[in-house]
């Protein structure tokens, strides 16, 4: 198989523990080693010999400049520069859509924020099964990775009945608005349908499967040195405990072989330090290189032997909304960098057509880079830092997440360059023309809820991202009931090879709002449940 | 990349724009993570500098009233400049050496009367610092471009 992110590790696993054996191909660059495990935010500054360089990255590329009001207001930090480096071997086009990869070993959830949340029927819809059929497999999930979780009012949107933990402990903002929104709940519920409850997150709040409990350090967009939050490599290292597990890490696999009669042979992986290639043979070949690179792997083995440049339509990712708030109750008061930082709370917003659910997670500023946010007050620097500072306590950003579907006008396919020997991958992304509508309306509802809460949104700030940021490529090999080229059986068999399978979100046939990550870990066990 | 200039025009820099946004003298790391990181702002790259920048760096290095002239006129009309870019690179390390750190990210606390005050306090003293900004550097900003031939180069004037 290739691929150690979410959808891998825990495809393996499961293979595993049926007594399958295991030769997990990747390229699989490594996480650097964490300074002072133990030091909070704060204490890093104090504590490493460089700090600076720490925080901005030996080339300086943690520091955001000026963009004239474009972009996020935050970027990934250099700590976290491995997950997305992509090696020249692996050259990209692409029109209206702006595509992150990883080629690290754990894949992007070495640096996500860890929201996981279960598809509902609604959600499932246009899949071929529905949540009965995943629930197993989110119960095995949620076993394996530990999620706090609290019953609330989101659980009418999101099946509450795996094991969950107690919640993370709140901080002061996120706990303030959620008060407010206990007050005002049923008139945030009938005037505009905005319901309020607890992130499901994959980070432990107590000490759980050998992992310590989140101790508050403050670190977790650099890494969390304890591994309080989720990640790919903890399952991994499960992984490396069976005797059947192989991991092939240093390889990128560009095709697999296969005969007339539709049977995968082999796969052909390059190694990434240029000293040639390597062929491996199995019985059964399992895609989970991410949604993209999956693709890439298909389309790469159809052209070798066909000679014919395939095209797969389909692509889909998250439309994802930053805006940003003020809560002036919370002006005057403590914000400690010490605190979880990632998102506490989450939303949803019903819609008339159940599968267009929107979602999102609220985030409140605790330990962050604060140069990106203060420049963009339209004041001099000085005075923007000292209002910065007045208002830091009650700065947050509500992130919301759109659906997208399958179109026949985004899509994925191959341009070959015979003097390199690299095929470009070329992405072509078009929006849906219904999406401009939920944009407005969803934006429209978000601000209105936090009024009603006692927040402020600041007008001009509000960043529609483009289509790429939300890292949930999906949608190209599609699996569904209907025999077709391009597309995948419900049991994640591609259609056309007998022993080929996609463990991955190329497989999604829809994409809900809601992050997709949970799903893509249990359906990627339910999909090794099945392997003969 | 930029090209390199001379580092006595850096530290004068970081020490007047360290003094500047935090109130405190720059320390010899802050001194030479401005010096290391300077080398790598980006604006020629943005395709952002203007027969104006060089003008407005000379202004900003003359002491606190300078720049705070300069920074608060090219947040509006030279936003990503060349002025605006050092000033974010500084702020960015400020944020991050253990010297500066807290002085730089810390909340203010106190009653939220008392901070809403100050918030009031600092924000119509920005705005003044804008409206004295467009009377003084508007009018010089409008002749350098519309007189001066080609923008001296960076080397010799940044
Ligand atoms: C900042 C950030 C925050 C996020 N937050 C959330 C969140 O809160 N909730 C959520 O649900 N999701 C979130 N996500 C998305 C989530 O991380 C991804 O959906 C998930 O990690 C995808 O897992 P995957 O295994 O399918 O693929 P990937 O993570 O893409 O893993 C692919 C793996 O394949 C390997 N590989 C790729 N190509 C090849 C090749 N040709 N040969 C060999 N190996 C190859 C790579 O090395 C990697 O190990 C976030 C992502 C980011 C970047
Ligand atoms: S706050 Fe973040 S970095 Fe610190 S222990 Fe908790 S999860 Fe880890």
């Amino acid at each position: 198989m290739v691929g150690s992110g979410a959808s891998g590790v825990h495809f393996a696993l499961t293979a595993l523990q049926r007594g399958h054996q295991v030769l997990l191909l990747d390229v699989g660059y490594e996480r650097p080693k964490v300074p002072l495990p133990d030091a909070t935010f704060d204490g890093l500054k104090s504590g490493l010999d460089d700090p600076v360089r720490y925080f901005l990255g030996t080339q300086w590329d943690g520091v955001t400049y000026p963009k004239g009001g474009e972009g996020s207001f935050y970027q990934h930090p250099p700590s976290k520069s491995y997950v997305f480096h992509r090696p020249a071997t692996f050259p990209v086009s692409s029109d209206a859509i702006n595509p992150h990869f990883t080629f690290a070993r754990g894949g992007f959830a070495e640096a996500w924020t860890a929201g996981v949340y279960p598809f509902t029927d609604d959600d499932l819809a246009a899949f071929p099964f529905g949540y009965e059929e995943l629930r197993p497999h989110y119960l095995e999930v949620a076993r394996r990775i530990g999620i706090a979780a609290e019953h609330d009012d989101l659980a009418q949107f999101m099946p509450f009945d795996a094991e969950y933990l107690p919640p993370l402990d709140l901080d002061s903002h996120s706990r303030h608005l959620l008060g407010v929104y206990a007050r005002k709940r049923m008139q945030l519920h009938q005037r505009l349908g905005f319901f309020l409850g607890r992130s499901r997150v994959a980070t432990l709040s107590v000490a759980y499967g050998g992992r310590k409990e989140c101790s508050s350090l403050g670190r977790c967009l650099w890494g969390c040195p304890h591994d309080a939050i989720y990640r790919p490599s903890v399952t991994l290292a499960e992984c490396a405990t069976y005797p059947g597990f192989t991991y092939r890490p240093g390889v990128m696999v560009k095709r697999f072989d296969y005969d007339v009669g539709g049977n995968v042979t082999g796969f052909e992986a390059a190694s990434i330090d240029g000293k040639g290639t390597e062929r491996h043979e199995a019985d059964v070949f399992v895609l989970a290189a991410g949604g993209l690179p999956t693709s890439k792997i298909y389309l790469e083995s159809l052209r070798a032997k066909t000679g014919h440049v395939g095209s797969l339509p389909g692509l889909m990712d998250n439309r994802q909304i930053h805006i940003p708030f003020l809560t002036p109750a919370m002006i005057g008061r403590d914000a400690p960098s010490s605190s979880y930082q990632f998102h506490h709370l989450a939303f949803g917003m019903p819609q008339a057509n159940p599968a267009h659910y929107v979602h999102g997670q609220i985030t409140t500023l605790k330990a962050a880079g604060i140069h990106p946010i203060v420049q963009s007050i339209p004041l001099d620097l000085r005075t923007s830092l000292r209002l910065f500072q007045a208002f830091r306590a009650g700065l947050g950003v509500a992130n919301i997440n759109l659906h997208d579907s399958r179109r026949s006008d985004s899509h994925v396919t191959l341009q070959p360059d015979s003097t390199s020997g690299l095929s470009r991958l070329i992405l072509r992304y078009a929006s849906d023309p219904a999406e401009a509508h939920l944009i407005d309306s969803s934006i429209a509802t978000v601000k209105r809820a936090l009024r009603s809460m006692g927040s402020f949104v600041p007008p001009g700030m509000t960043r529609i991202l483009p289509k790429g940021w939300s890292v949930h490529y999906t949608g190209t090999l599609p699996m569904q009931e209907a025999e077709a080229e391009h597309t995948c059986r419900p049991n994640g068999r591609v259609n056309g090879f007998l022993n080929l399978y996609v463990a991955d979100g190329a497989a999604f046939p829809f994409l809900p709002a809601k992050n997709l990550t949970f799903t893509l870990m249990a359906n990627a066990v339910r999909i090794a449940e099945a392997i003969p | 990349m930029t090209e390199p200039i001379a580092t006595e025009l850096l530290d004068r820099e970081v020490a007047v724009f360290t003094r500047y946004l935090i109130g405190t003298t720059a320390s010899a790391y802050i001194c030479a993570c401005y010096r290391d990181g300077h080398s790598t702002i980006p604006y020629r790259g943005l395709g952002t500098t203007t027969k104006f920048d060089p003008m407005l760096l000379t202004i900003a290095r003359t002491g606190q009233a300078g720049v705070r002239l300069a920074d608060a006129y090219a947040r509006w009309f030279l936003p990503s400049g060349v002025l605006r870019q050092k000033l974010v690179l500084l702020l960015a390390i400020l944020e991050n050496a253990p010297t500066s750190s807290a002085a730089t990210t810390r909340a203010t606390l106190g009653s939220r009367t008392a901070v809403l005050a100050k918030i009031c306090g600092a924000t119509a003293s920005g705005v003044a610092a804008i409206v004295a900004g467009l009377l003084i550097l508007g009018p010089l900003h409008l002749v350098t471009t519309l007189v001066m031939p080609k923008h001296p180069s960076l080397d010799t004037h940044d």
